[in-house]
């Protein structure tokens, strides 16, 4: 996931492919024009063969699925549109989708407010253990797979929990409640989970980024008497800009697919409380064998993933 | 997200040939899937019903394939060790799956090429639809299963046109099943002067009340995962009558669930929700969580099927007891839940029809019964009439508790076991009741609109 999105943000002169691409042109024996663009597809036609097969070809596939009424393993009936129209009549299917909006506001929102005050934090760190101690700790969540953090967090989460030890012992113990099975904070709860979750990641990311940036702008800055603040707004935040981009991208991009997290932690329960698509889908091709209904859901979600990936990808882009 | 991000000079020269050449490759593959999805029935039918038939198999070396989930382990391996001491030359290999995968694997696993030689369907409807079951008749004549087994028994497991009851054999063995019930921890209910089974719902109340009043939570539930459903379905069953839930599972024309029993079976069980009945995170735990609070004495009663003797801490044994819901008024239908827990299919795929037939036979003798027994799931055949006390053991609190419903009729099915996809409605519908965010009749009519569609209507 998190391949494909640095390369569409790369700058639009392409100096960097050009000069990888020219290295190799000069390990081949001086080869013609034509076969040389041949060659490269050889290079690349095990890669291919694997992207059609794997990838195309189920979403070729899910998409004629979603045109049929199938259980999934008897004879299917061609219906139309039918199954899409469900998507958008079935209430829990239409909520699942703004729930995922919802999980935008945890998944990238917040993450991206830590992640810049954690990075320009610890550029500020000097020590190198206590850097990389810090560094080690933000980014430790994001190598728990999504499912182990769900199973965790149901714990931390549960009337006895961590978090509600916590509440008790700052005097806030009214308020303590097992949060999962809550039908107004559930969603909340899980949210805070992705939070959790992708807040290590924005924050490797935004520093690798201010790692780039001219320490003599700094430099230069605090010369003008610009305290950390307005360095943070004038020198890093503008420069951090290709970073961000990428960070919004996959964050937003997990929120709107998520499923392990939300999975193992409620199952969209209470009610439809936590639905959203992915485990709506889930629950409809594999539970509930409604297969072609769940391929149109599927569908859906992918339109919905483009078309608000597409417009950023544009904003963030380098002009 | 380009769709082909290919090097610039490449693309440059070559695009608008690559591009077709691709496309043509994707063309060829999605051609192949052009017919739609699934198999067509016509092919896989002649797999259903064997030709030729064999009893005599039980000395020819075979390795048979049992699908089980992981719950009912033990219960399975029981069954294939007893099976082997019979007839050495077979062997019985489990094939074990989390429980909260079965429904999702065994369909897919049923329609491979490689499919086990014995499992229980989770969705025997559908498997006779999509021809993945063998038609058992021939068996059955060749066994004489029809004087072994009592035919209501049979019955469970004939299929004609979409509906159970009647029809072809698909699904057979012997008569032994669980006891869906309410178990009560013996230390609390002396805490609150329970000295006897209540002998009515309003009894069963009483007690409620009373251990509230006491600071005891009466019902420990999971509803994170909807297992609040078990008591749901007995009070189904108490309020519509055991026989009208059977036939909306069994899917018998003109059944449905939007009847006055089951609003007030709704309303009953929104009413003990109110009145704080449940432990206050039913809804979010599941049910490995609500043995846990059970166990530790957290809650008098936990309504739960006797399978779950397998799982509860066996350090806790001698400290519970179960006896079945009491009925609305005293004397009235005691009933529970059950399936046949010695009862399987042979898979149309198997390539071991006949061995595995010789299982379904050896299910029906006593030395099967007598593994069920052991293992939470008793028999209504042979069994002495008790009556039911609280200073009994467990196991016979389960065979009293068992022999009491099968006397009166009182046994019925899961209201999930109508579709699959009431599974996911109706946890969603618990969830929601037990939160006090829909009405009991609001749930009914939403259960009726998700069966009626699971119907086609």
């Amino acid at each position: 996931m998190s391949s494909h999105a640095p390369t569409t943000a790369a700058p639009g002169r392409a100096s960097a492919p050009r000069t990888g691409l020219r290295r190799l042109r000069a390990g081949a024996p001086a080869p013609g024009r034509r076969r040389r663009s041949w060659a490269g597809w050889l290079f690349a036609l095990p890669a291919l063969l694997f992207y059609v097969v794997f990838n195309l070809r189920p979403i070729i596939e899910n998409v004629q699925y979603s045109f049929y009424q199938w259980d999934g393993i008897g004879p299917s009936t061609f219906v139309g549109f039918t199954n899409y129209v469900h998507v958008f009549t079935e209430p829990q299917l239409l909520d699942s989708l703004l729930h995922a909006f919802y999980l935008i506001l945890f998944y990238t929102l917040l993450p991206l407010v830590f992640g810049l005050i954690a990075a320009a934090t610890m550029r500020e760190i000097k020590g190198k253990l206590t850097g990389t101690l810090a560094r080690i700790t933000l980014f430790l969540p994001q190598i728990i797979p999504g499912a182990a953090a769900g199973v965790a967090w149901t714990w931390m989460y549960s009337s006895n929990g961590t978090v509600n030890q916590f509440l008790h012992l700052i005097g806030l113990g009214s308020i303590a409640r097992p949060w999962l099975g809550d039908y107004t904070w559930a969603l909340t709860a899980v949210g805070f989970i992705g939070t959790w979750l992708q807040t290590g990641f924005v924050t490797l990311l935004l520093m690798s980024g201010i790692g780039g940036i001219d320490a003599s702008f700094y430099e230069a800055a605090r010369l003008d008497g610009a305290g950390p603040i307005a360095q943070f707004r004038h020198i890093t935040l503008p420069g951090l800009k290709q970073q961000i981009g990428v960070a919004v991208t996959v964050t937003i991009i997990s929120a709107l697919a998520s499923f392990d997290v939300v999975y193992l932690a409620t199952q969209g329960g209470p009610g439809y409380q936590t639905m959203v698509p992915g485990i709506a889908v889930y629950n409809l091709a594999f539970t509930a064998n409604r297969v072609g209904a769940g391929a149109a859901l599927a569908v859906v979600l992918a339109l919905v993933v483009i078309a608000v990936v597409l417009p950023l990808q544009r904003l963030f882009k380098e002009d | 997200m380009p769709l082909l991000s290919l090097p610039h000079g490449v693309r440059r020269r070559r695009g608008a040939a690559s591009v077709t050449t691709v496309v043509s490759v994707l063309a060829a593959i999605s051609l192949a899937a052009c017919s739609g999805p699934g198999s067509s029935s016509s092919t896989s039918a002649a797999a259903v019903t064997p030709t030729a038939v064999s009893t005599a198999v039980g000395s020819t070396p075979t390795t048979l394939t049992l699908f089980t989930g992981a719950g009912t382990k033990a219960f399975s391996q029981g069954l294939a060790d007893a099976f082997h001491a019979k007839y050495p030359a077979i062997t019985i290999t489990l094939q074990v799956e989390a429980d909260n995968n079965y429904n999702t694997v065994l369909p897919r696993l049923l329609a491979s090429n490689s499919p086990p030689d014995i499992a229980a369907p989770s969705d025997l409807l559908q498997g006779v639809k999509d021809n993945l079951l063998t038609n058992l008749d021939p068996y059955s004549q060749a066994y004489g299963w029809s004087q072994k087994v009592p035919s209501t028994i049979l019955a469970a497991g004939e299929v004609n046109n979409g509906v159970i009851g009647s029809g072809p054999l698909y699904e057979a063995g012997g008569a032994a099943g669980p006891l869906v019930g309410v178990f009560y921890n013996k230390s609390l209910a002396a805490k609150v002067g329970m000295t006897q089974v209540p002998a009515t719902l309003a009894d069963l109340e009483a007690v409620m009340a009373k251990a509230k009043s006491m600071g005891i939570t009466p019902i420990v539930a999971s509803n994170g995962d909807g297992l609040i459903g078990h008591l749901y379905d007995l009070l189904l069953a108490e309020y519509m009558g055991p026989q009208q839930l059977l036939d909306v599972v069994w899917h018998k024309p003109g059944a449905t669930l939007d009847t006055a029993g089951a609003r007030q079976a709704t309303a009953t069980l929104a009413d003990w929700m109110k009145k704080g009945y449940f432990n206050s995170d039913a809804n979010a735990i599941n049910q490995d969580a609500s043995y846990g609070e059970f166990a530790s004495g957290k809650g008098l009663f936990m309504v739960q099927g006797t399978w779950i003797t397998q799982a509860l801490p066996k350090a806790f044994a001698g400290h519970y007891g179960i006896f079945p819901l009491p009925p609305k008024t005293a004397g009235g239908t005691v009933v529970s839940m059950t399936g046949n827990s010695l009862a399987f299919s042979i898979p149309a795929h198997s390539t071991h029809k006949d061995a595995a037939a010789l299982f379904l036979n050896f299910l029906t003798t006593p030395e099967a019964a007598k593994v069920a027994a052991d293992n939470g799931y008793p028999s209504a055949v042979g069994a002495s009439a008790t009556t039911l006390s609280l200073t009994m053991p467990l196991t016979d609190q389960i065979q009293a508790g068992y022999s009491e419903v099968a006397a009166g009729n009182g046994f019925t099915q899961w209201l999930q076991n109508a579709d699959t996809s009431m599974t996911p409605a109706l946890t969603a519908q618990l969830q929601s009741l037990l939160a006090g965010k829909t009405t009991p009749d609001a749930m009914v009519s939403s259960l009726q609109s998700t069966y009626a569609a699971a119907l086609g209507q």
